[in-house]
């Protein structure tokens, strides 16, 4: 790996669902990560690709969303929601050259201890060995 | 300076007469909207423009200016006041969320890698080294992004392949081109628009193209008239893809199949009151044997708007706009309506996808370019 990427601080926004336990708790993990954005929403229904291009737009390096597992949602179809507008981002990033491993939906989750913390950790370390994100330049332009 | 907007657009010649809100389809709904008094209202009150939500909602679709006896640029007037408003930091209601927004900001990033050449099949030729180039635009973007009303957007780019390699043309398609940045410079955002064109015109320069065909009016009207303006001298001709068909089509070189039924056609703005073609469409369309083509009442230079632009301010008045163009269009006793800018498309279809919308009103809404392509392969 370059020295560039040695130095590397990845900015990661998370976007999380009140009821799957995440958006309840702070995250013990984002002491490692400097550049941590926890975004806490009330269903993981609220997430769209436009809230994942418009981080992605402001130079978030990666993307993590956490929602309820299938047939758990508190508002019954909200996660399911989630998976279609994820499908779209996805393919939207895929277009844009965006590597696909910066967005990852978790729909799997029911906070248990340490699970969170791995989640991230190993999402985060896949930031890391990509690098930043290709749209950081927009803004640093400015 | 809105003194200097006023001169710029001749706006001090407002006679009062009000022929502008009189077309207006936003003030066909909207009471509150009206060229006249934002004109009249700027010129005695100028601070207080730029807070004013209505200059965003105007569709630009040049209507105004079209019937103005004073040649006053409204539609100008309305651009220049969002830059200087955009500059105070305010801005429309982005519709779906921004996303689209975000896209084109986007794509002002220098080391892009896009991977939008997918669309194109195998039996679509491109070429690496033509003096052509298609500028595909937003189509993949929004494809995906209006999946969910089934706007199929990549069809067009697929019929206008099929139907340049027809002619003999074999264009380039290029992996990074940029969107063109015409709804940025609309919804006054200038910088953010010099930038993508930046970026465009060094690809089409890398590519050593000289004619940039292009199937979206919105597209062709920027490139024809904002890159020279914004940019300076614009070394390339941009061809509208209607621009080459009427010839072929009268002279037998293309051959088509009949198709049977009654259309219509929506006259984009950027391609009717900004580009003025108005006549190559409807030859293209009468030249398919077998239709039976009828004007809507309001058509070519009176034609009306799809009710939204720029993705901002779709509000209940632009749903009220498109139904009553529905309306207009179902009236004529066609049962498809034809549309020659993906937006209009879309647009039709979103107010058709409206939960409420009524089922006798249903048209089918298809692109000049993928209604021509279905009718390619006659004897």
């Amino acid at each position: 790996m370059s020295e560039e990427k040695k130095d590397f601080k990845p900015k990661v926004v998370a976007f999380a669902c009140h009821w799957c336990g995440v958006g309840k708790n702070e995250i013990n993990a984002v002491e490692d990560f400097p550049d941590f954005k926890l975004i806490k929403l009330m269903c993981s229904g609220r997430i769209n690709s436009a809230l994942i291009l418009k981080a992605f737009e402001k130079g978030a390096d990666g993307i993590i969303a956490f929602g309820c597992p299938e047939g758990k949602c508190h508002y019954n179809f909200g996660n399911r929601n989630a998976a279609e507008e994820y499908k779209i981002a996805q393919s939207l990033i895929h277009l844009l050259g965006i590597e696909p491993k910066r967005l990852r939906l978790e729909l799997d989750f029911f906070s248990e201890d340490g699970k969170l913390d791995s989640v991230i950790k190993e999402f985060v370390g896949g930031i890391r060995k990509i690098g930043p994100s290709p749209l950081r330049l927009i803004n640093e332009n400015k | 300076m809105i003194k200097d907007i006023i001169k710029k657009t001749k706006a001090y010649y407002c006679l009062d007469c009000g022929k502008c809100t009189a077309v207006c389809p936003v003030a066909l709904f909207d009471g509150d909207f009206s060229p006249r008094r934002i004109v009249g209202e700027t010129i005695t009150r100028e601070d207080k423009v730029l807070d004013d939500c209505r200059i965003w909602n105007c569709l630009t679709c040049k209507m105004c200016h079209e019937r103005c006896p004073s040649d006053v640029n409204f539609i100008e007037f309305i651009r220049l006041l969002r830059v200087d408003a955009r500059g105070e930091g305010k801005e429309g209601i982005c519709s779906h969320g921004g996303a689209i927004q975000s896209l084109m900001k986007i794509m002002t990033a220098p080391n892009l890698n896009q991977k939008r050449l997918d669309w194109i099949r195998p039996d679509l030729k491109t070429s690496k080294d033509s003096e052509y180039l298609y500028f595909v635009g937003c189509l993949p973007y929004f494809d995906l992004f209006f999946s969910n009303i089934k706007a199929n957007s990549l069809d067009i780019a697929r019929s206008t392949l099929k139907i340049l390699n027809l002619l003999r043309i074999e264009p380039q398609v290029l992996p990074n081109e940029r969107c063109c940045g015409h709804d940025l410079l609309w919804s006054g955002d200038v910088e953010n628009f010099k930038k993508l064109a930046q970026h465009n015109i060094a690809e089409f320069k890398k590519a050593g193209v000289k004619k940039i065909v292009l199937s979206c009016p919105e597209g062709y009207a920027c490139f024809k008239s904002e890159y020279p303006n914004y940019l300076g001298k614009f070394d390339f001709e941009v061809v509208h893809i209607s621009e080459l068909l009427p010839d072929k089509l009268s002279s037998g070189e293309i051959k088509l199949k009949p198709v049977k039924g009654k259309v219509t056609y929506q006259d984009p703005c950027r391609l009717g009151r900004f580009s003025n073609i108005y006549d190559n469409p409807r030859e293209i369309i009468n030249s398919i044997p077998g239709i039976e083509f009828v004007e809507m009442k309001r058509s070519g230079k009176n034609a009306m708007c799809c009710g939204t632009s720029s993705w901002m301010n779709c509000t209940q008045y632009s749903k009220q706009i498109q139904l009553e163009r529905l309306k207009e269009a179902k009236s004529t006793g066609a049962e498809t309506l034809i549309t020659f800018c993906p937006k209009c498309q879309i647009h039709f279809l979103c107010a058709q996808s409206e939960i409420n919308y009524p089922e006798e009103l249903k048209l089918k809404v298809i692109d000049l370019t993928t209604f021509l392509a279905n009718a390619l392969g006659g004897e």
